[in-house]
């Protein structure tokens, strides 16, 4: 996936010259979102974990389709949780951050385009590295030796599929609104400590899978 | 060693600051107000020309590292690291700040760099890819391997920030109202300091009795 995900970025980097209008073009677009997360193994029991997340894409625009590298980013605030790790139970709030790359491919229903844009469909897949970090004061910790100051990260790998709606017009005030769901499952879970000089403390494979779900509701414009 | 470079740096840029400046005694038109504007103009390159600038680029790119990073290069640096790292590619776990932040401004002056060299916008965010990667994989794996978000973060968010900070410091830049404008414009874009800058056109009007219009002077 790791090296894919290489390949596939020089690939899509030789980037050459300006095209006219919006087909046959390299582009770079980026987006902000609301976002709502799910993960298994964490217990949630207060309000619904919403968040605020970032996309980005470079690729090429054919006339119906479009590759892309691109990124996810979310950040959720998670209240009342209730974590394992290292035979701790961690109870209270925390943050969590989810950030993805991968090749993302849309297509286009030019046949079906109104006014308002063109409807496409996406699809792709990614690496996915996850992080939570605990609230100081309102953890608590039972059994175990979790240190409440470390952080627990998860790297694995997902898929999304969405559909959304692109103004599809000139290049230069494109915008484009999306919603996309996430899955991501965990294959490694590392625990770590320090702000600047990060610190892996201990890594293994969890012993239940951990899968995050995302929904992902983003609008976003065309950068150039 | 690093304090001199420093200070050779800051030299050579304020050298060129002080000499772009138009020259109000020699000019053919004293009494009249010049303004100056800041302007892009993309342009095709050769081979020759694009390997240099990416050597110049990649060659920033170590000098900051190498001044920025002596303390992770001192304890978890070694020739070891180097060839187990040779060729690997990971995730890092370093902070959100860092590799949100940190990286995109990084990137965004190294496309900024390649802006202010007549490079349209879109070969900007691909040589800046090309430095950061060549940089990610030959110089960064002495202390830890080539990372997925260093790869993807430094020159696409890098080039989104460098967009708005190209857009937004030529805005202040000429504005002919305030020197605290021009002053955040140039921090917003220190490329538009450096000798290799191509993007000045000076614009001044002429007022006579036969004549009304503007000059405008472009230089390459």
């Amino acid at each position: 996936m790791k090296n894919l995900f290489l390949i596939l970025t020089i690939l899509i980097m030789p980037i050459g010259q300006y095209a006219f209008g919006y087909v046959n073009v390299y582009a770079l677009k980026m987006g902000v979102a609301y976002t709502y997360t799910r993960v298994t193994q964490i217990e949630i029991t207060d309000s619904l974990p919403l968040g605020f997340g970032l996309s980005s894409h470079v690729g090429y625009k054919f006339t119906d389709w479009e590759i892309n590298m691109s990124s996810y980013l979310n950040f959720s605030k998670l209240k009342a949780m209730n974590v394992e790790a290292n035979n701790s139970t961690i109870r209270g709030d925390g943050n969590f951050q989810s950030v993805t790359f991968g090749p993302t491919f849309r297509y286009y229903y030019n046949s079906a385009t109104t006014k308002r844009g063109t409807p496409y469909f996406l699809t792709g897949i990614h690496t996915v590295i996850q992080t939570m970090k605990f609230g100081v004061n309102t953890v608590q910790i039972d059994g175990g030796n979790f240190n409440q100051f470390h952080k627990l990260t998860f790297d694995g790998q997902g898929a999304l599929v969405g559909f959304g709606l692109d103004r599809n017009e000139k290049k230069a005030d494109n915008y484009f609104m999306e919603l996309v769901y996430i899955l991501n499952e965990s294959r490694k879970t590392s625990e770590i400590a320090g702000e600047t000089q990060v610190q892996l403390i201990r890594a293994e494979r969890p012993k239940k899978r951990v899968f995050e779900n995302t929904f992902f509701l983003s609008i976003g414009l065309t950068i150039f | 060693m690093r304090y001199f470079l420093l200070g050779l740096f800051l030299f050579f840029s304020a050298f060129k600051a002080w000499t772009i400046e138009p020259d109000s005694t020699t000019s053919t038109q004293p009494t009249k107000k010049v303004l100056k504007r800041y302007e892009y103009f993309d342009r095709g390159h050769t081979s020759n020309e694009i390997a240099s600038h990416l050597t110049i680029a990649y060659a920033g790119m170590i000098t900051g590292y190498v001044l920025t990073q002596t303390d992770t290069i001192n304890k978890k640096g070694s020739w070891r690291n180097y060839g187990n790292n040779f060729g690997e590619l990971t995730t890092d776990k370093d902070n959100p700040i860092w590799n949100l932040v940190g990286h995109p401004y990084t990137g965004s002056q190294t496309f900024l760099y390649f802006r202010a060299l007549g490079y349209d916008r879109l070969s900007s965010l691909n040589l800046a890819f090309w430095t950061s990667a060549l940089f990610e994989t030959t110089i960064e794996i002495y202390t830890e391997p080539a990372s997925i978000q260093d790869l993807y973060q430094t020159p696409i968010l890098g080039s989104a920030l460098g967009f708005v900070l190209e857009r937004t410091s030529l805005f202040l830049l000429n504005n002919d109202n305030a020197t605290i404008f021009k002053f955040v414009g140039h921090l917003m874009n220190p490329m538009t300091l450096f000798g290799f800058t191509e993007v000045e056109t000076t614009i001044y009007p002429e007022i006579s009795k036969n004549k009304q219009g503007l000059h405008l002077v472009v230089s390459f």
